[in-house]
């Protein structure tokens, strides 16, 4: 069976009027998201801790001719997820879409010297993930068959500490929700971004061995625009990606041990 | 004198986790046939003792500790009674996992990101003073198919997570001659996968889901245990080891 698409490239690109929910909204990749899918034509629920930040990119998100909600949300706390998720999908009359994009760095390398940090971690990378997705998952079924872009990152393929651990771990949820998922018609995909200029990653590119390493590793030799990340999640929930499931696409600048010499 | 047979794993000395039944207690009479030294850890020690016993029958220095890897501090706690009890520790083969079950809470989540993934890094990290003094030091970390699957429930991304720091720790440890590798499991038959490989819709069906069409028997496991615990894989390490009748390759 074939599903024709009876629209150009560009317009199966669009996301005309979806209603999307993205945490970690408040700066990085999570903003830069925001803003593509709202130029792409969406309405979009902002979710992060810093209240101020998300009211101001509400602002900016509005100047573009599309609604913005800011939800106030610590998705370390895993209890309020679904909660919030349900208001958003109240708000806004509906969600389409899902962006699980929060993340946090973890200072322990491989090691656990605090279970309460390694388990807030985790509870942000991972377990919020897994929460969001299943109190998303109604909604997008009501919807008719949404989507849910996974952010994870090439340091879980790579394994880069037990922060890499819970990246990958994304990758392997989207895998199964992927296929769980698909009875409603929802799609599950995950982006394994790599090095990004963000406020997280100052850390490593104030680090010039780190940051060394990192290039030598990289077929083009730089760092990544925020940007960059949020073409791939527009595509990724649009139509134009609607086979797409299950899958974790790189957008790493060709990472690999012997991309430079 | 003939050279030292290099599968053999005589004197060695062993933790193994979730040791009383299935897939650990399999390692445990393989390593024991080798030649190796064991503290077999569980937290329900009346399983433990017995298999214990059994595992006694060949000849093997064999301990008992409890543990129960949902407790942060017991990890830590298991590492040094093994290591005092046998004077030190060369593999250390985490086992121990929670399978869970269907449905998704809260405590749930929590208890399988503690079993499956807390314990073997704070057992991992524990363990490395005393490895760093081995000639042949191993880290064998159970994985499982599951996390190439991926699962709705958190088993399969916790075995991901795993699988992930498995690679990662190998290459961190490298130079310091610290082995570290996984074994990811396919359907084998156990207590834990009993209410899979009793389903109708997976027996009616295996010919077509593994490539062998049959579900893995334990030994078959701990095998590939052996062999990776071994001076036979010295040149092995950041491998995750697919051990599933063809699991993941069909199609």
């Amino acid at each position: 069976m074939t599903v024709q698409a009876p629209m150009t490239v560009l317009e199966r690109f669009r996301l005309d009027a979806r209603r999307a929910f993205v945490t970690g909204a408040s700066r990085g990749i999570g903003r830069a998201i925001a803003l593509a899918l709202a130029e792409a034509g969406a309405d979009v629920a902002l979710a992060a801790r810093d209240e101020a930040r998300l009211t101001e990119l509400a602002a900016e998100i509005e100047t573009l001719g599309r609604r913005a909600m800011v939800v106030p949300l610590d998705l370390a706390n895993l209890e309020s997820i679904e909660p919030a998720i349900d208001a958003a999908a109240a708000t806004l009359g509906g969600l389409d879409l899902l962006v699980n994009n929060a993340g946090v760095t973890y200072r322990g390398g491989f090691e656990i010297h605090d279970p309460a940090e390694f388990d807030r971690m985790f509870d942000v990378n991972l377990g919020a993930v897994l929460f969001a997705c299943q109190a998303a998952r109604p909604h997008l079924a009501t919807a008719g068959g949404g989507v849910i872009v996974n952010i994870g990152s090439i340091a879980g393929t790579k394994g880069t500490g037990l922060y890499g651990a819970s990246k990958e771990g994304v990758h392997s949820l989207t895998r199964g929700f992927s296929r769980e998922f698909a009875t409603d018609g929802i799609r599950v995909v995950a982006l394994a971004p790599g090095q990004v200029y963000t406020d997280m990653g100052a850390r490593v590119r104030a680090n010039p061995d780190e940051m060394n390493t990192l290039l030598h590793h990289t077929a083009q030799g730089r760092v990544a625009d925020p940007s960059e990340i949020a073409s791939g999640v527009v595509y990724l929930a649009s139509p134009a990606a609607g086979f797409v499931t299950g899958t974790t696409i790189a957008i790493d600048g060709g990472r690999d041990f012997f991309a430079r010499r | 004198m003939t050279a030292p047979d290099p599968f053999r794993l005589d004197g060695r000395r062993a933790l193994i986790t979730g040791a009383s039944r299935g897939i650990g207690r399999a390692i445990a009479e393989i390593y024991a046939q080798a030649g190796a030294r064991l503290a077999l850890a569980a937290r329900t020690t009346a399983n433990l003792e017995k298999a214990a016993n059994e595992v006694r029958e060949h000849g093997a220095e064999v301990h008992t500790l409890g543990a129960d890897l949902t407790d942060a501090q017991a990890p830590t706690h298991l590492v040094e009674q093994a290591a005092e009890v046998m004077g030190g520790l060369d593999i250390v083969v985490n086992n121990a996992g929670d399978g869970g079950h269907a449905g998704l809470t809260l405590d749930a989540y929590r208890r399988l990101l503690h079993v499956n993934l807390r314990a073997p890094v704070l057992i991992t990290q524990a363990a490395r003073p005393y490895l760093l003094k081995s000639d042949a030091p191993v880290v064998i970390n159970v994985s499982s198919v599951s996390a190439r699957l991926g699962g709705a429930e958190p088993y399969g991304p916790l075995k991901a997570a795993l699988s992930s720091y498995t690679v990662g720790l190998a290459r961190e440890w490298g130079k310091d001659g610290i082995r570290v590798v996984a074994i990811a499991p396919g359907v084998i038959e156990t207590d834990m996968t009993a209410s899979y490989t009793d389903a109708d819709w997976w027996t009616d069906n295996l010919a077509d889901r593994v490539a062998l069409g049959r579900n893995g028997r334990v030994e078959e496991i701990a095998g590939v245990a052996r062999f990776l615990a071994s001076d036979a894989a010295a040149y092995i390490t950041g491998a995750v080891i697919p051990v599933d009748g063809g699991l993941v390759h069909q199609y």
